[in-house]
């Protein structure tokens, strides 16, 4: 239960942090670690991204508790080779990554993206010392008037 | 000063009066946190304990000549009619997804409607959830919630709005508006 709320507030704080293209590829990582077993230089192959940026997502997958470095036994001389290995919480991330993504939602993509414009519009009104409230008044005033005059006619 | 504002000023001054605990929430409470739409739906949200509180709010609603249509402990809104401005008003006694205790009152926040007029608006964040866990939950809806999201920004205490999304269920649709 209490893993499923550090879950939850994980996907929240992440969201609400505007962090949806660094929850995408750590969803993306975790689902290519689970599928093999993945060294550093495999996921970089595997998800075509730049060395830098895998690494510094795994430090920040680690840091969260999501995936741990396994070291392999070594069966040759050289630096033991390390993996990739997604947590339980890890999964359950993913699980719920999943779920999230197929969630119905009534607005489409683009009605969201249009609520967004309107918002930063709202925004900028703000900025220019405009009451958002007034604006609101005057809209309804102005909806009134044109619903009175096409029944008029 | 509009029919509609006109009878805003006297629900919230009737409010004010008798010490009922509201808040301006929905359409209404939009433009402060969101985008700006056109709508002619508002919404108050009181806070009234027992059958004692409710009779007190119908009958002081008549004194006011406010009609209410629609009246039962059980039912989680009035409506009620302006008899002086032929305006409808939307009381909501349980708003939906809104946990109406202390800290949701703590949180409200005193906002400018008009000249000489200002009222309790409820929070940003029970303005989302409310929006979020209403049964027949639209479109519309979510591109509010959307744009409260982007305008609120960091503003916005993400640890309460998670808190409040888990009570009332919707926690996984907040999480796909937000990331879409």
């Amino acid at each position: 239960m209490l893993k499923y709320q550090f879950l939850h507030f994980f996907l929240v704080i992440s969201f609400l942090k505007g962090n949806k293209m660094s929850l995408e590829q750590k969803a993306q990582i975790l689902q290519a670690a689970a599928a093999t077993t993945s060294g550093v230089r495999d996921l970089v192959e595997t998800l075509n991204w730049k060395t830098s940026n895998v690494v510094s997502l795994l430090r920040e997958m680690s840091n969260e508790r999501l995936i741990e470095m396994q070291q392999a036994t070594p069966s040759k001389p050289g630096r033991p080779k390390k993996y990739i290995v997604p947590t339980l919480l890890g999964l359950e991330l993913l699980e719920a990554y999943g779920k999230m993504k197929i969630l119905p939602l009534r607005a489409r993509k683009e009605d969201l993206e249009r609520a967004a414009k309107d918002a930063l519009y709202a925004c900028r009104l703000a900025a220019n010392g405009h009451s958002t409230f007034q604006i609101f008044l005057e809209l309804n005033a102005i909806v009134r008037n044109i619903r009175v005059s096409s029944q008029a006619h | 000063m509009s029919a509609i504002l006109g009878s805003l000023r006297r629900l919230i001054k009737l409010f004010e009066e008798n010490s009922i605990p509201y808040m301006v929430t929905g359409g209404y409470a939009l433009p402060f946190y969101g985008r700006v739409r056109a709508t002619v739906d508002v919404d108050l949200a009181v806070s009234i304990t027992g059958d004692k509180g409710f009779d007190h709010l119908l009958a002081s609603l008549r004194e006011a000549s406010f009609e209410p249509t629609i009246c039962s402990p059980r039912n989680p809104l009035i409506i009620v009619v302006d008899r002086k401005k032929g305006t409808e008003t939307e009381i909501w006694l349980r708003p939906d997804g809104i946990f109406f205790d202390d800290e949701t009152l703590r949180r409200r926040r005193k906002a400018e409607l008009g000249r000489d007029l200002s009222a309790w608006i409820v929070s940003a964040e029970d303005f989302i959830v409310s929006k979020l866990a209403r049964p027949d939950r639209g479109a519309v809806d979510e591109q509010d919630v959307k744009s409260v999201l982007v305008r609120q920004g960091a503003e916005l205490d993400t640890e309460y709005l998670q808190k409040r999304a888990k009570q009332a269920g919707v926690l996984a649709v907040l999480q796909a508006i937000q990331a879409s």
